[in-house]
């Protein structure tokens, strides 16, 4: 039996007082200091009620409060449920009711949450007895909600016998060296990759909360990794695309990579770059992490289960398949989650008896095809069912369409990831309906209603869904959009530039279209082009912003981009930062062509 | 590739351990150890709908027990 983290952060506390605990761009806190933060929240909390079995809502942003309110519900005994205030409102209300949460901890004077709810503020102590909790390793830790596939999404409800654990196989593979780490936070609250990485506090290493600025500006990270000495940072291999040229540099720091498959190129540059790295895969239905390989040699794979876990390849009839066979991996051991709160069908469908477990003992279906190479590791292939990866998001197309369903203007509608331009993969909602259907509202409304991952990039109206023999859907068939309505030669547009008055100079504006085309995958970009109606997304941002960059030499911002109305907009502040001067940060990076950006 | 708990024509069972944690189950599979039969043979929507019924808390009945009903 794992050790409890809570526990353990106590001993912690006691053992490295005045070690810096968490640090962020609010400020820092030592163990000491945490340790009696996190003593009077769960005070406050236990005396609202709060404690073993129940349920609490963590609505806060990325600052040292954000950890000290997750350790504190775990002080008190209860289980937390994030509730990101980037959400909707309606997404908001959805998750609270679905986990049964009844207090909130909130830094907000109103925070969106529904009414009704009691509100505790993160400083808050009410000077009552600090919770004295024995926990059960049975006991739940958190409920994080997944992505629905026929219905709305469904919360994991996972045990702290099951976090414990994940830590403590993470130890036994070695994944940690044995002095004290800097923890780079990376993750949302909201996604279990961020368990692995704030509950690291609890072994004793101090926790740095990136902001969401620093989370998707290469140069910020890269100056905050040197500014505290961050020596771990957990990423999608999305994330790694942008920061591999700031980080190649960098063989002291290790990478923790999981939440999609790993490209082999990114298994070869991280290879060559001599950067200790994990390769992580787990669903969250198993406590983050399941399987682990170390980056390098042949590959990519996702190596071995971890200690503990049973990983078996079953064919339909659930018996092992051939070495080398592909078949469904399914995941048992001490990792396996409770269930779906609340769900009771949809749980026993995923996590069902296990055959070859111990008595009684229940393995997880994980939809994931795999097969085993000749030397034991584990190669993922794919997925059984509709389920998608985007940029590390675990997306079921079933719950956008099931959210686009209650849009009164759509009659029948589907979701699909259609490639635009090699990596450059988006979400694409296609849509039928009467003579008043407007996509643009279609999708305005749904922003209302889903997290900003899951609003697709397009919604596309057609007058019939294209169906296969059979009458299903034909996904294939769905038309990939054509970003422009008309595609124009090169040279057009920048005739165009030349003829709206005040515009900046054509040239450097038919530079910055050139980026905006390619990063895009779009034939044509005008002047007065809004950068994200275009389909660009944040991550296409920080592509541009990180190109130019490198090709003019200037301190460029991804804020300039974003609040940017338009190209012509954009391209004045990118003259602007060049009059400032060159950029100060890595000046002796070779330029480069635009081409070679990519 | 097919998976045996998603055949929407096929015949299945309802499986419960010690912990009244819940098992849709092929019928055509051997019941693994430690797992009692509840419900016999029948459509998938049947055994889903009692599942929904019956399992009115899936948290195992241990944890259940040592929260004495909270």
């Amino acid at each position: 039996m794992s050790d409890d983290l809570t526990a353990r952060f106590l001993r912690a506390a006691a053992d490295h007082p005045h070690r810096v605990a968490v640090r962020a761009q609010d400020g820092a806190l030592d163990f000491a200091e945490l340790d009696a933060r996190t003593a009077g929240l769960a005070a406050t909390l236990a005396a609202h009620g709060a404690g073993r079995g129940s349920r609490v809502g963590v609505h806060l942003r990325r600052t040292t409060d954000l950890l000290v309110a997750l350790l504190a519900v775990w002080r008190a005994g209860a289980a937390y449920v994030p509730l990101d205030p980037a959400y909707p409102a309606e997404r908001l209300a959805f998750l609270a009711a679905d986990a049964g949460v009844a207090l909130v901890i909130s830094a907000d004077d109103a925070p969106a949450v529904p009414a009704g709810l009691v509100i505790v503020r993160p400083g808050s102590r009410t000077g009552g007895p600090v919770p004295q909790v024995t926990s059960l390793p049975g006991d739940p830790a958190y409920v994080i909600h997944t992505s629905g596939s026929t219905g709305p999404a469904k919360g994991v409800e996972v045990s702290r016998g099951s976090a414990a654990f994940l830590v403590a196989a993470l130890e036994g593979i070695g994944a940690y060296r044995p002095e004290p780490a800097v923890v780079a936070w990376n993750a949302s609250v909201s996604f279990d990759a961020s368990v692995q990485q704030w509950a690291r506090v609890c072994r004793g290493d101090t926790v740095v909360v990136l902001s969401d600025d620093e989370r998707g500006d290469p140069s910020r990270l890269a100056a905050v990794v040197a500014e505290f000495g961050v020596t771990d940072l957990d990423l999608t291999p999305s994330h790694w695309e942008l920061l591999r040229e700031t980080l190649a540099g960098r063989s002291a720091l290790r990478l923790f990579m999981g939440g999609e498959p790993v490209p082999e190129r990114t298994w070869r540059e991280i290879e060559a770059a001599g950067i200790t790295a994990l390769n992580l895969y787990g669903p969250t239905e198993c406590t983050v992490d399941a399987t682990a390989a170390w980056i390098g040699g042949p590959g990519p794979h996702i190596g071995r289960a971890l200690p503990g876990v049973g990983a078996r390849i079953l064919d339909a009839g659930l018996r092992p398949v051939a070495e080398g066979e592909t078949g469904e991996l399914y995941l048992a051991g001490p990792g396996v989650a409770l269930g779906y709160t609340g769900r009771a069908a949809l749980t026993a469908q995923r996590f069902t008896a296990d055959p070859a477990g111990p008595a009684g003992g229940r393995m997880y279906r994980t939809g994931d095809l795999a097969r085993q190479r000749a030397d034991g590791a584990l190669e993922f292939v794919g997925r059984s069912d509709r389920q998608v990866k985007l940029r590390g998001f675990r997306i079921e197309p079933g719950e956008i369409e099931n959210a686009l369903r209650i849009d009164p203007d759509v009659r029948d509608t589907a979701v699909d990831v259609k490639e635009f331009a090699p990596g450059d993969r988006r979400l694409i909602a296609y849509v039928t309906g009467g003579a008043g259907l407007s996509p643009q509202d279609v999708r305005r409304r749904l922003e209302a209603r889903l997290p900003a991952h899951m609003v697709p990039s397009e919604v596309v109206a057609l007058a019939a869904m294209p169906l296969t023999p059979s009458g299903k859907t034909d996904y294939r068939a769905l038309p990939v959009p054509e970003s422009r309505p008309e595609p124009r030669p090169a040279a057009a547009a920048g005739d165009r530039a030349a003829a709206v008055p005040g515009s900046p100079e054509p040239l450097l504006l038919e530079q910055v279209a050139e980026v905006w085309r390619t990063v895009l995958g779009v034939s044509d970009v005008g002047p007065s082009d809004d950068f994200l109606l275009l389909g660009g997304h944040s991550l296409a941002a920080l592509r541009v912003v990180h190109t130019l960059r490198r090709t003019l030499g200037v301190g460029l911002q991804l804020r300039h981009l974003l609040d940017a109305r338009d190209l012509a907009d954009f391209t004045e502040s990118v003259r602007a930062a060049m009059a400032a001067g060159p950029a100060t940060t890595r000046p002796s990076l070779p330029r480069r062509t635009t081409q070679d950006a990519t | 590739m097919s998976n045996p708990f998603e055949d929407e024509t096929g015949l299945y069972k309802v499986l419960v351990n010690d912990e009244n944690q819940h098992s849709l189950w092929p019928s055509w599979i051997d019941v693994p150890d430690g797992w009692t039969v509840v419900l016999e043979e029948d459509t998938r929507k049947n055994c889903l709908d009692y599942i929904e019924e019956n399992w009115t808390d899936i948290r195992p009945a241990s944890l259940l027990a040592s929260l004495g009903g909270r």
